[in-house]
Parts: C-alpha cells; sequence; structure tokens
C-alpha cells in the first residue's frame, strides 16, 4: 500500500524525480572522473575513460526511471487487457451488467452534473465571482431579509472591507405601445452594478453612477441578451435606440453578456433600469421602493471574514423595512446552494437528496446484483483460478486481476453513463421549465461530473467485485476443484446476503414509489374545501405610475358598481382579495401573538385581505361567529379553525383579540372551516381581514354556471379605462397546475422502483437459476432415488427463499422509517398505508415466483441418467 | 564493469543495505568506492546497475535519501537506512547464507 502510494507520488512528481536522478549520475561520473585524474590521467582522458568506465548514463537513468514505472504499468496493463479478453468471451454477461452500469451512473451523473451545474457555481457571466457576496440583514426571528433603500445607502457610506455595494429589485414593466404593449420582468439596479460586479457589458456599456441619482433619474436601459436576440434580432446597432418603457421613451446604451442572463438575480429578467429611474417609470406612486438586494464585493485586501465582521457590526444600527432592528448581518457567495433557505428541511435541496437517496439505493441494488453474478461467474472460474493459484500466482494478484475485471466493467458502464449524462440534464431541465417557474442556471458534462464518474466506477468496482474476488481465490480452492463439490458455504451466504440486501433496498424503494404514487392520486381526488370549479381569478394591469391611491379607490368601487348592475345570472358571487387561491403557500405574512405573549413569542401567519363576500365566492362557511361586513372596522377578523386550534384550543376565539404587528389590535368576529386555500397538504393558520380600496391593485373573483363570461368583463373594463387589461384564469387551472407539479416526485420513485424492481427479480432469477446449475448431479441422483419434484423445488429454492424473506422484512421497516420521513409529501396519505405495503408484497412475490419459476422447472425436468453421466 | 561479476539478482540490494546499515548517510559514488575498496576492487559496480537497484530501495521504503553537500561542496543525494530497511536487511542475510551454505553443499558433493 505504501509502496503504491510513493508510485503515485512519483507520478505526480515525476519532473523533480528525474532532475534528481540526473543530478545525482552526473555527480556520480564527476566524482569518478576527479578520481582518475588524481591517479594521473589527463583531463579528456579521464573524462572519456570515466564515462566508458561507468556506462553510459542515459542507460542508467533510463533503468532506475523502470523501476518506478514501468512493471507497474505494465502489470496493470497486462490484467487490464486479461480482463477485456475475458469479458469477450462472455458478451452476454458483460452486456447486462454494463447496461445495468450505464444506466445507473448515467441516473448519477445526470443528478451530479445537474447540482454541479445549478446548485454549486456562483453567478456567471461576472468576472471574478470568487469576491462577489449576497448580504443579507437577520430578522428578530432568524431569518434573513433584504435590506431597505436606506438601510442600503448607510452601509454603501460606511463599509470599508468591500469595495462597494450594489443594490438591485425585480419589478414588471410594460414596454411598447398601443397594441404591443406588453409586460416584462425587469431588474432595477444601482448606477455602480456593473461596474462592480464586472459585468461586461457588449455591445455598449453599463450604467455610469451619475445615471442613478434620484435627484436627477436618467432614462437609459441596458438590455438583457435574449431580450436583444428576441426582440431586435440582435442588432449590432442597438445602442442610442430608444424604447418605450411604461410609456416613456428610455434611451438603450447596452447589452448585458449572455451568461449573466443565467445569474440568479438576472434570470428571465429582459431589462436592467436604474434605480432611480423608479420615479420616472411610475411617478404617481411612493418613489422608495420597500427592499433591495444587496450584493457587494470584497475590497482587494480583504478577507470575507474580514467583511463579515465589519457588516455585522454596522448592521446593528440599520433598520428593517419592518422598523425592527436586525440581529444581525449574513454573507454568503452567490452560490445557489448558499442563500438562506436553501438549505432547509422544506427547500430545494431536501427535495434533491431525496432523490440521491433513491438514486444511491438503486445503485446499491446493482452493486448486489453484479456481485451476485460475479459470484456466480466465479465459481465457473474455479478451475482457472486454482490452476493459476497452484501454478504459484500470489492470492493478491489474482484478487487485484479480478477487481481490474470489475473496474474495467465499471469504467465501460461510465463512458456510456456519462453519454448519458450529457443530454439527459437537458431533456430533464426542459421537462421541469415547462411546469415550473424560472430554473436560472446552465449545465454541463465537466472535469467535476467526468471525475464522479471516475469515482462512482470505481467505488462499484470495489462494492461488487472485492467480496466475490476475495471468495474466489480462498485457500481451499484447490479442494473444491479436486472434489467437485458445491461452493463454500461461506460462499452461500454471502450468495443469501447480496440477494437479501437486494430484496430489502427493492422494498424500500418500492413501498416508497407506491406511497408517493398513491399520495398524487390522493392529490388528484383532493378536496379543496370550497369552491374550485366554477371560480375564475381576474388580475388586473393597470397602467403603471398613473394610477394613485385615490384613482385606485374610484376605479374599483366604480367597478364593483358596474358588476351588481350586470344582468341577472351573469355572475353568481363575486369578491375582491389581494391573493386567490393558490395551492401554496403564497402572499404575506406578519407577526401575530397574543396581547399576554411576548414580542419575541410572535409567529407568522398568513393573511389575505377580502372584500366581505370573498368566503361566499369560495362558499367556504361560517362555522362560529359570523362574517364581517361594510360596515365593520378595519380590526376586525375571521380566522380558520386552524388558527382558533393553535391560539384558543380550549376556549371560544370570537371577540378575543390578537397583536399584529407591533401594536395593531385584531378582534376575532367569526371562524370559517378549513380549507386548503393555500396548501394542498395540512391547512395551516390563516386570517381574512377587510380589504379597503387604494393601497394595492387586488384580484377579483368571480363565480359562475358556467364559463366565467370574460367578453362582458372585459366590456365593463375598458368601459372604465381603456388602458386596463385583465387576465381570467380559472381556480381549477391553477389546481391542476399544482397537481401536475406535485407528480413529478412520484414518478420519479415509479421509475426508480420500477428499476429496482426489474434488477431484483433478474437478481432472483440469476441466484435460483445458478443454485439448480450447480447442483444438477444432486438432483439427479435425488431423482433417481425417488424423490418427488415437490422435494427438489423445495430443496433447490428454500435456502435462498429465506434470504428473500428475511430481505423483505428488513425492508419492511427500513420502507416504514422511509415513508415516515417523507411524510408531507404524502398529501394526508397515512405512511402506514396498508396498500401501498400489501401492492409491493404481492408484486415482490410474484417477482420471486417468476424468477423461480423457470429454474424450478429446469430442476424437476432433470433427466437423472443424464445428470449422473455429467463429467 | 568489465571485471565485475554476475551477482545473483538481489545480491547488490543486499550489499547496498549493509555498507548503509554500518556507515553514517552515503552518496551513490561512496557506496560504490566503498564497495570496491572493501571487496578488495572485486565489485566494481557501474551506475546503470547501481542508481537502479538505489531506486528499487527507495520504492520498496528500505532507504530514504536527502541532498547535502559533499566532501567536494557539491549537491549529492545521501542515503541512509530506514527501520524497515534494518529489517529487511537481516531477513536478506539470513536468506543468503542459507542460500550459499546450499550452492556449498552442492559444490562440496562428491
Amino acid at each position: 500500500m505504501r509502496e503504491l502510494l510513493r508510485r503515485v507520488w512519483y507520478v505526480i512528481r515525476q519532473r523533480q524525480f528525474e532532475r534528481d536522478l540526473a543530478e545525482e549520475i552526473e555527480f556520480h561520473r564527476a566524482m569518478a572522473q576527479r578520481d582518475l585524474e588524481q591517479h594521473g590521467v589527463g583531463t579528456v582522458t579521464a573524462d572519456s575513460m570515466a564515462r566508458r568506465m561507468l556506462g553510459n548514463t542515459t542507460l542508467a537513468r533510463e533503468d532506475s526511471r523502470g523501476v518506478w514505472i514501468w512493471p507497474w504499468l505494465e502489470s496493470i496493463w497486462q490484467d487490464a487487457a486479461y480482463a477485456m479478453r475475458n469479458l469477450r468471451r462472455q458478451p452476454g454477461f458483460t452486456a447486462v451488467v454494463v447496461l445495468v452500469l450505464a444506466t445507473v451512473i448515467g441516473l448519477h451523473t445526470t443528478l451530479v452534473s445537474i447540482v454541479a451545474g445549478v446548485v454549486l457555481r456562483p453567478w456567471p457571466g461576472i468576472r471574478d465571482a470568487d469576491g462577489v457576496l449576497e448580504i443579507y440583514l437577520i430578522e428578530p426571528t432568524g431569518r434573513a431579509a433584504p435590506f431597505s433603500l436606506a438601510a442600503y445607502r448607510t452601509l454603501a457610506e460606511q463599509v470599508t472591507s468591500l469595495a462597494g455595494v450594489a443594490a438591485s429589485m425585480a419589478d414588471d414593466v410594460r414596454i411598447g405601445t398601443g397594441e404591443n404593449v406588453r409586460s416584462t420582468a425587469s431588474l432595477l439596479v444601482s448606477g455602480n452594478f456593473f461596474d462592480l460586479l464586472r459585468i461586461s457589458v457588449a455591445p455598449g456599456r453599463g450604467f455610469a453612477p451619475d445615471e442613478d441619482r434620484s435627484t436627477a433619474p436618467q432614462p437609459v436601459v441596458v438590455l438583457a441578451w435574449d431580450f436583444w436576440q428576441s426582440h431586435f434580432g440582435g442588432d449590432p446597432a442597438i445602442v442610442g435606440r430608444t424604447v418605450r418603457i411604461n410609456d416613456v421613451p428610455f434611451t438603450i446604451i447596452g447589452v448585458a453578456n449572455r451568461e449573466f442572463g443565467a445569474a440568479e438575480p438576472a434570470y428571465g429578467k429582459q431589462l436592467f433600469l436604474p434605480l432611480a429611474s423608479r420615479t420616472l417609470l411610475r411617478p404617481t406612486e411612493v418613489p422608495a421602493p420597500c427592499c433591495v438586494d444587496v450584493t457587494g464585493r470584497l475590497a482587494p485586501s480583504a478577507t470575507r471574514q474580514q467583511a463579515r465582521a465589519e457588516v455585522d457590526t454596522l448592521s446593528r444600527d440599520l433598520v428593517l423595512p419592518g422598523d425592527t432592528k436586525p440581529r444581525g448581518a449574513r454573507l454568503t457567495g452567490t452560490e445557489f446552494i448558499a442563500r438562506p433557505g436553501r438549505t432547509d428541511s422544506v427547500g430545494p435541496l431536501a427535495a434533491l437528496s431525496a432523490v440521491s437517496a433513491g438514486l444511491i439505493l438503486v445503485w446499491l441494488i446493482a452493486c448486489a446484483n453484479i456481485g451476485n453474478l460475479l459470484l456466480a461467474r466465479a465459481a465457473g472460474r474455479v478451475q482457472e483460478i486454482g490452476i493459476r493459484l497452484s501454478l504459484g500466482a500470489s492470492r493478491r494478484r489474482i484478487v487485484r486481476q479480478l477487481l481490474t475485471e470489475g473496474f474495467v466493467l465499471a469504467l465501460a458502464g461510465s463512458a456510456i453513463g456519462v453519454g448519458v449524462a450529457y443530454e439527459l440534464p437537458f431533456a430533464i431541465l426542459h421537462f421541469l421549465s415547462e411546469t415550473t417557474t424560472a430554473f436560472p442556471f446552465r449545465v454541463a458534462v465537466d472535469g467535476v461530473v467526468l471525475g464522479y464518474a471516475v469515482l462512482l466506477a470505481g467505488l462499484s468496482a470495489a462494492a461488487f467485485g472485492l467480496a466475490p474476488s476475495l471468495l474466489a481465490t480462498r485457500s481451499d480452492v484447490a479442494a473444491v476443484l479436486n472434489e467437485r463439490q458445491g461452493p463454500p458455504a461461506a460462499r452461500l451466504a454471502l450468495r443469501g446476503l447480496l440477494l437479501g440486501v437486494q430484496v430489502a433496498l427493492s422494498v424500500v424503494l418500492l413501498v416508497t414509489a407506491g406511497l408517493l404514487v398513491r399520495g398524487a392520486e390522493q392529490a388528484g381526488a383532493f378536496d379543496p374545501g370550497f369552491a374550485v370549479n366554477d371560480v375564475s381569478a381576474v388580475s388586473f394591469d393597470l397602467p403603471p405610475g398613473t394610477y394613485d391611491e385615490a384613482q385606485k379607490r374610484a376605479f374599483f368601487g366604480d367597478l364593483t358598481e358596474a358588476l351588481y348592475g350586470m344582468p341577472q345570472g351573469a355572475i353568481d358571487a363575486f369578491g375582491f382579495a389581494t391573493w386567490e387561491p393558490t395551492f401554496i403557500r403564497r402572499g404575506y405574512v406578519s407577526p401575530i401573538r397574543l396581547p399576554d405573549e411576548a414580542p419575541a413569542q410572535a409567529r407568522m401567519i398568513s393573511y389575505v385581505d377580502v372584500s366581505p363576500h370573498y368566503l361566499n365566492v369560495l362558499k367556504i362557511p361560517i362555522v362560529a361567529g359570523r362574517n364581517f361586513d361594510t360596515s365593520d372596522p378595519s380590526s376586525v377578523v375571521v380566522i380558520n379553525e386552524a388558527m382558533a386550534r393553535q391560539y384558543w384550543p380550549a376556549g371560544n376565539p370570537i371577540g378575543k383579540t390578537f397583536l399584529l404587528g407591533r401594536s395593531d389590535i385584531r378582534q376575532v368576529v367569526g371562524v370559517m372551516r378549513d380549507a386548503h386555500t393555500h396548501s394542498m397538504g395540512t391547512v395551516r393558520p390563516i386570517f381574512y381581514a377587510p380589504l379597503r380600496f387604494g393601497r394595492v391593485v387586488p384580484k377579483l373573483l368571480v363565480r359562475t354556471s358556467g364559463a366565467a363570461p370574460s367578453a362582458a368583463l372585459k366590456r365593463i373594463v375598458s368601459s372604465l379605462d381603456p388602458r386596463v387589461r385583465i387576465q381570467i384564469t380559472p381556480l381549477s387551472a391553477q389546481l391542476e397546475a399544482r397537481i401536475e407539479e406535485s407528480k413529478w416526485g412520484p414518478r420519479l420513485a415509479a421509475v426508480l422502483g420500477g428499476f429496482a424492481l426489474v434488477l431484483s427479480t433478474v437478481g432472483m432469477f440469476g441466484v435460483f437459476a445458478y443454485a439448480v446449475r450447480q447442483r444438477t448431479r444432486e438432483i439427479g441422483i435425488r431423482m433417481a432415488l425417488g424423490a418427488q419434484p415437490s422435494t427438489v423445488v423445495r430443496l433447490i429454492l428454500g435456502g435462498h427463499s429465506r434470504a428473500v424473506v428475511a430481505g423483505l422484512v428488513v425492508g419492511f421497516f427500513g420502507a416504514i422509517a422511509a415513508s415516515i420521513v417523507m411524510r408531507s409529501g404524502l398529501h394526508g396519505l397515512s405512511p402506514f398505508d396498508p396498500i401501498s405495503y400489501l401492492g409491493v408484497a404481492v408484486l415482490l412475490a410474484a417477482a420471486g415466483l417468476a424468477a423461480s419459476y423457470v429454474p424450478a422447472r429446469r430442476a424437476v425436468r432433470v433427466d437423472p441418467v443424464v445428470a449422473l453421466r455429467y463429467e | 564493469m568489465s571485471n565485475v561479476p554476475d551477482l545473483l539478482p538481489g545480491t547488490l540490494e543486499l550489499l547496498i543495505l549493509k555498507i548503509l546499515a554500518d556507515a553514517d548517510p552515503m552518496h551513490g559514488y561512496g557506496i560504490a568506492q566503498h564497495l570496491k575498496s572493501v571487496s578488495d576492487e572485486v565489485l566494481q559496480v557501474g551506475e546503470s546497475s547501481l542508481y537502479p537497484a538505489l531506486q528499487r530501495l527507495l520504492l520498496k521504503g528500505w532507504v530514504k535519501g536527502a541532498w547535502g553537500a559533499s566532501e567536494n561542496n557539491r549537491r549529492a543525494r545521501f542515503y541512509t537506512l530506514t527501520a524497515a530497511g534494518r529489517k529487511q536487511l537481516a531477513v536478506e542475510r539470513r536468506e543468503f547464507d542459507r542460500l550459499i551454505v546450499a550452492i556449498h553443499k552442492v559444490l562440496n558433493s562428491a
């Protein structure tokens, strides 16, 4: 082992080694020459004599180098060539193993290339990305929060360990004029954004600091590369042209580089605008936006620790957007994984680790499977190995040779697997990006991925090859060779163990898949607890910057009147809300506490501001107290049963009060039945407060007995203001999209489960078939002595069936553990759902029967005469 | 070179180990000189056998090399025996003795 390390060290430091050797030999020659000269020989003669006498220095060097490299390389090459010859001779075996490995390794490499591309890389498209940090403030609750604009400015003035800080915030704008107007995502950035982050802009340039002065906002815009391509056909003379944004002409000054479009803040954004230009875009709205994301770059001499310490100290004097004091600051790299919340138990990484756990299980099953195949094959090679051992080959040498064979197999599988990984991520991402929102990353096979594939090949070779090779070269091989008996007991035990492991892991995967699939089915038949099918949500796109609070209040007041004036039966009911039911947790949350609780005990609770008829539109009944109406003050609320249970578990919540935020007192007037408006799983606490028109643009929800009268609605809206656009979405479409999204996990699990089932069926078949072949002679004798076929079958299958049953039992325990862990993904299905467990038991029993049928038949058809004549 | 008798395989390594066991760190040329003088000029090894042998010993971890200044102030690699090398010397010495005794027996047999 040490020797191997030294050889590896040699390969790494080869140049140094060679230089040392050359110098050493030159020294030797010089010394020899000196000695000869001292004995009175002339310099020239002594030199040539010394050379001749001591032989050719080049030869000496080559021979010395050969000590390190040659025999080693040669023997590895020999092993590999021998392995390849052997594998070629058994094309069936080789094909099966390579195929299994290619699939498993391909899936793994795909996952790793996605992870490496998505999760671990800093933002692309910026130079010296290592020095770029994202900065967050920490709320008293411990959550990371963005900066207010004022806090950002204070930090920018004071910080010294950062070369600068830049701010950015997303905003939707409308570009174009007349009929061609469309809504577009943009990123408002501070004037130093492009320079500080070193984002190359070509053609054109990024913003200059004086283009982002709130006192003199400039109408300038940088285009995203994709937008430049799709909208302007990549016109190289784009700089200097104007584009109308929110009806204000903006001058195009540059195009951000293509890669940057995949950086998280820029993903999906078409335009970059100076923060100060917000007053041009929205002249009638409050000029200061609530929050900005802050990004900094380390000063040349500063370290991350210094920056962290300094910003943390400075942050104590800042104020959070909600007017509270932050508890500190957090600085992270720009990698996806580094963002706070990404590693939470419900974050995207949790899903990722569930997937990789599944993949590792499949990999283990595959290794156990191939291990068993190799065991069977090694038994077939007992003679060959015995001969080699008796000819004096060392056991280590043979084990190494067998391992090399495994590695050659695994490497072949890896090569194909990487080929799979080269294409698969794109297919998957393409698929995903249609159902979910932004997937802001690019993915490719690179050094990391290749290295992983080779590592996995090595691990696989060790996992499936080591035990069989060690067993195959046990010292009693010679005895086996002579006596022609069954394989040693240890080998039988190992085979049973591998079989049991396969079955157990398959059970875990299959039960998990079964539960997830049944959970998704349940979600398909899911009763949301409110009217979905006849309700549509109408969202309003007001011309930005032209509606102030009074105008909004007037618009929605007039709209309400107009809706009441619609003919009888056109609309059954309507109401307004800040958020329509989305079936996932989305919308506003606020800290809530009871009057006798300390501020630190506040919990974040979702709330929706709604008009009084909202609950009626959704047909959510009030179970206690009453709904609020237009005569109520804005301090009353209706809570759901979940909130009532959490805060007033024993008593009656009606008339009770709680504090919203710091000191806003709310009184409960009614309790509504729980409904899955904001989650498909457990209903979380939520409360509904009276909506006042003016501040935000609410959504309209209409219930109709048939299709929503979209033409009539559009007519009403354009009669109020022709510039307002509306979009009508049935709630059922939202629900379907959610259900579709939630089916991804189950689908993947079903694929993995199916894979496990096939692998373990093949594995069982292999073991049974091999058992029959191994004991043909014994069966023949038993048959000749009058044994019943049923006895023979029991004899053959008996030993291994125990392994299968043990695997089943262990697997079911594992499956229970796994399903408890992922309970939240089951949509209310019990982790002990009997149908899933019974189904898997039946499935595996059937697979076992199928796998043993052919071998058993072969066993009972053994012709004693033929069997005994065998050899 | 010409007058060096063919050594049994591995004997040169044994001799090097033995020389290093009894002496201070030595460089390759020193080992060759020492071998020559102790054997009354019978064993003269050339660099094409000496240095591969030294490399083999390095690889096995029986000797280790360190660079230092030679007697005439040139840079040279000095070899010392490691603990493993000392053990190996004892093993090989026993083996060699056994072999010599065996050869003697064969030669002296009638």
